[in-house]
């Protein structure tokens, strides 16, 4: 793979100097993939600027030497959205990473993207006060990263997604020029051009300031555990809750073989490796009354088939589930060399017979297939082990991913609840969306990027008519996978 | 006034029901504008028809709805015709199981809240008028007084049809209740009012129906008080409202009752019975809160709903919480009557103003109202305001962040200018 243009990378080293430009192939490597390890592109630069005028430097350095750029949070996202197409820069923001403000009394932040989700967190636990978007990836995953994917995570069923806690952001355009969107208070009358940003995968521009809501802690916290004989006996107990009109914090499903591999692991909480899945009920609000709401969930999972029902009697037993909860991912990464984690959505009403459809599908092209997910929300993740490097095997995973996407389409859902298109699924947009739909998504793009050069070959499909009706795009679709 | 070959093309592409010649009538806040012609698509086909048309013919339309909201934003710069959407209404999903609708644009929010309160739900929208359409509240983003329980309109829809200036008909987002498929355009299309396209059909995410709707009313004794009363409200599991009333309408919602106080709070709780009554109770132990005599919640939404006159100017602002009680006082310092959703961090100031007056009289509440925007680093719109006033003037302010972006997103979306031309910022 050639290397950066001597040009190109004196022109990015005199912005950000010399140790803040990596550009040598093994040093490269790091960057070749995110958290879809079997899609990979290697950038030709990568660059560590220190703040907003250094990227804008950065851009317009890429701009003139026609360079695409991506940016890149702790590449912990699913989908390959900072997939780095040939002859590309990274810009990586990890050292926009400042606290520049928190206002308690306005329950605001203002972070730099390179902020790790769980510190910001942490930060302002002692006002009463939590970012409430709380992906599974939260120890290392960055606000940037968050506001690009609109990340949700399992307690956004109450507290809804990113989308909900960005009130303003600053963006560096694929310009160059600085603009600020939004407002302190959340509210701008106009086009809602932060709602239109969050989400977009990086490819409207780089983010370098969000200010985010802060919402209070709940005052109680009940968590309760329900053991059920199968998984879908347990998402027909969500239904049951869903329907009752309570508003949970959470409710996660994890199933029997997803347990297993918590269970070996160290995220290890006493799950009942005898039960076929378990179902996480979190209720948060006033202390007063969250006795008798639990009361009821208890009789809404006993008359759904619950085997028994377990409570977390403290917040240490509670944080126990929640960390094997968040930490399955990393468990079932044990179990083989790779995982892909898939991310659609479905009806909740769906959820019990896609659910059968998609461990079907699993075991037809025998797969080490399991499934833990936002089960309130109806956001399946099926989870597949497997080794990319034997040939045969990667194509059925491929091969099964394309039916599960299928199915949960077919079931009136979408093909992405949280991780986003990136480079995974752009060629599945057809699945959901037709020509004009995606021509006004590409009219928001063009707004933006005219050129698509920042983030190309993520969202869009690549099929012909994309290509055609867009000749721009072309030179920069061409991602490159070692699969 | 529309040449004779426009009409035929209009009529060929609408059937002849779809074109209705009437009386020309003025435009609100711009008399001088002569309309006689009412284009009403019976579906998403004919309304995709009918906006190519428009295009292809240079002609361009104000959209309307219920018309209860016609009059917010700029006058729109031309106006061959009024597009309605009346014909494109029907629930024709309402999934009891999911708690989700899918509406037609046209359909009124009233009759998608009846048909979904049988079903156990309700829409998450308020909006002042019982006229107003579920396609016309989203292209306003109109907020009513249930804010808390209901967040902003953009929380609501789950995925739009639009038709967009060029006439193609598109899709956006999806049925289900969490989605990342795609650009969220629908976010885009909400709040713009209807200058980047029509919304044709949404769905829409209920919430469950609350099985008791209480209103009280709380005396507080002053903007800092009401702050923190506000936010002891919005902890409580039922509150879904949290307004907070100065004198000059103490006596509309309490009919002179408590006139001692110096403000007001106007509280809604909603919910499971039980939980209403407990709720209830705390209010009243904590805050004094008693029922009011009148619902609390209607009256805001009249005083919202008040059509632009010559006698008064309404702005909407947006303000940090802790800048609240300033900004409150300053306006009503200034002489307006202020309706507030501090947690929402959104207040309403109505300037009465001397109906002969000119514009020097209304310098002291413009003057008021960038006073209320430094303090609350927000941003402002003006609702309502005399013709007079509303001269040269572009009421979301003088200077749109991002203008640049602005203006490309109107020519990508709307290229020929077809739809509500310069009824946004900035001449958009």
């Amino acid at each position: 793979m050639a290397g950066a243009p001597a040009r190109l990378l004196a022109a990015l080293e005199a912005v950000v100097g010399a140790d803040s430009c990596i550009s040598s192939p093994e040093h490269l490597l790091v960057y070749e993939c995110d958290g879809l390890t079997h899609h990979r592109g290697r950038p030709a630069a990568v660059v560590l600027p220190r703040d907003k005028t250094e990227v804008s430097r950065v851009v317009r350095a890429c701009r003139a030497a026609g360079a695409p750029f991506v940016p890149r949070g702790a590449g912990t996202g699913l989908s390959g959205g900072a997939l780095a197409p040939e002859g590309s820069v990274v810009i990586e923001c990890s050292r926009l990473n400042r606290i520049l403000e928190i206002d308690p009394e306005d329950r605001v932040a203002v972070v730099q993207p390179g902020v790790v989700n769980a510190d910001l967190s942490k930060a302002v636990a002692r006002f009463g006060l939590h970012f409430a978007p709380d992906p599974s990836s939260q120890l290392a995953c960055t606000i940037g990263g968050n506001v690009a994917e609109n990340s949700g995570g399992p307690h956004t069923l109450k507290y809804g997604t990113t989308t909900q806690h960005v009130l303003a952001l600053e963006l560096v355009l694929p310009d160059g020029e600085i603009a600020r969107l939004g407002s302190r208070t959340g509210w701008d009358f106009g086009y809602d051009l932060v709602g239109a940003v969050v989400g977009s995968e990086g490819t409207l521009g780089i983010v370098t300031e969000a200010t985010v809501r802060l919402t209070p802690l709940p005052e109680a916290v009940e968590t309760l555990l329900a053991i059920f004989p199968d998984v879908v006996s347990a998402c027909r107990a969500v239904g049951e809750v869903i329907r009752s009109g309570l508003v949970p914090a959470a409710l996660e499903i994890v199933d029997r073989k997803t347990i297993e591999a918590i269970e070996a692991s160290v995220y290890a909480a006493g799950l009942p490796t005898d039960a076929g899945a378990v179902l996480i009920v979190e209720l948060d609000g006033a202390p007063g009354l969250l006795a008798e709401q639990m009361q009821r969930v208890r009789e809404l999972v006993a008359a759904g088939h619950a085997m028994r029902v377990e409570v977390a009697r403290d917040a240490a037993e509670r944080q126990r589930l929640w960390r094997a909860r968040k930490g399955a991912f990393g468990a079932l990464g044990r179990l083989a060399p790779d995982l892909y984690v898939h991310d659609a959505v479905v009806p909740r009403p769906k959820l019990p017979e896609v659910l059968e459809r998609i461990l079907a599908i699993g075991e037809r092209y025998g797969l080490r297939l399991s499934n833990v997910f936002h089960a309130g929300d109806g956001n399946l993740h099926p989870n597949i082990s497997f080794d990319r490097r034997d040939p045969d095997e990667l194509g059925r995973v491929l091969a099964a991913g394309e039916e599960i996407l299928r199915v949960c389409v077919e079931a009136g859902g979408v093909i992405s609840g949280e991780h986003g298109i990136g480079t995974e699924k752009r060629d599945f947009m057809g699945l959901l969306f037709g020509k004009a739909d995606l021509d006004a998504m590409r009219r928001l793009r063009d707004a933006f990027d005219p050129e698509h050069v920042c983030n190309p070959g993520k969202i869009f499909p690549t099929t012909r008519f994309c290509v055609e009706s867009n000749p721009k795009a072309r030179g920069y679709d061409r991602v490159s996978f070692d699969a | 006034m529309i040449a004779s070959a426009d009409l035929r093309a209009l009529r060929e592409a609408l059937g002849a029901h779809g074109l209705h010649e009437h009386e020309t009538g003025g435009y609100p806040g711009l008399a001088s504008t002569k309309i006689g012609v009412t284009l009403t698509p019976s579906d998403g086909a004919a309304l995709g028809r009918v906006v190519e048309v428009l295009g292809a013919r240079g002609l361009a339309v104000v959209i309307r709805g219920g018309g209860s909201k016609l009059w917010l934003g700029n006058p729109p710069r031309r106006v061959s015709a009024i597009l309605s959407t009346a014909g494109l209404v029907g629930v024709d999903t309402l999934d009891a199981d999911e708690g989700v609708a899918h509406v037609g644009a046209g359909t009124t929010v009233s009759e998608l809240r009846s048909l979904a309160e049988k079903a156990g739900w309700e829409p998450a929208l308020d909006p002042a008028s019982p006229r107003a359409t579920v396609g016309g509240v989203l292209a306003t983003g109109e907020i009513g007084p249930r804010c808390l329980r209901f967040g902003r309109p953009r929380d609501s829809v789950l995925g739009l049809e639009v038709v967009l200036g060029s006439g193609e008909r598109t899709r956006c987002g999806g049925r289900v209740v969490k989605n990342v498929t795609g650009y969220d355009l629908a976010k885009l299309y909400t709040g713009s009012l209807g200058t980047l396209g029509v919304i044709e059909g949404a769905w829409l995410r209920l919430k469950p129906r609350a099985e008791r709707v209480l209103g009280l009313l709380a005396p507080v004794a002053d903007s800092a008080a009401a702050l923190t009363a506000c936010a002891r409200v919005a902890r409580l599991s039922s509150a879904s409202c949290a307004a907070v009333v100065d004198r000059s309408l103490l006596g509309v919602v309490a009919e002179g009752a408590r006139a001692t106080a110096g403000v007001a709070l106007v509280i809604e709780l909603a919910g499971e019975a039980s939980l209403v009554e407990r709720e209830a109770g705390w209010l009243a132990a904590e805050l004094g809160a008693e029922p009011g005599k009148q619902d609390g919640a209607r009256v805001l939404r009249a005083w919202h709903a008040e059509p632009p006159a010559a006698s008064f100017l309404r702005v909407r602002l947006s303000c940090r919480r802790s800048a609240f009680p300033r900004t409150f006082e300053i306006l009503r310092r200034a002489g307006a009557g202020v309706v507030a959703y501090p947690e929402s961090c959104l207040l309403w100031a109505r300037f009465p103003l001397d109906p002969e007056a000119d514009e020097a009289a209304a310098a002291r509440p413009l003057r008021a109202v960038r006073e209320a925007l430094r303090e609350g680093a927000g941003s402002a719109l003006m609702e309502a305001l005399p013709e007079w006033l509303a001269q040269g003037r572009d009421v979301f302010g003088d200077a749109p962040a991002a203008p640049l972006l602005l203006r490309a997103l109107k020519a990508k979306f709307d290229p020929s200018g077809v739809l509500n031309p310069g009824r946004f910022a900035a001449g958009i």
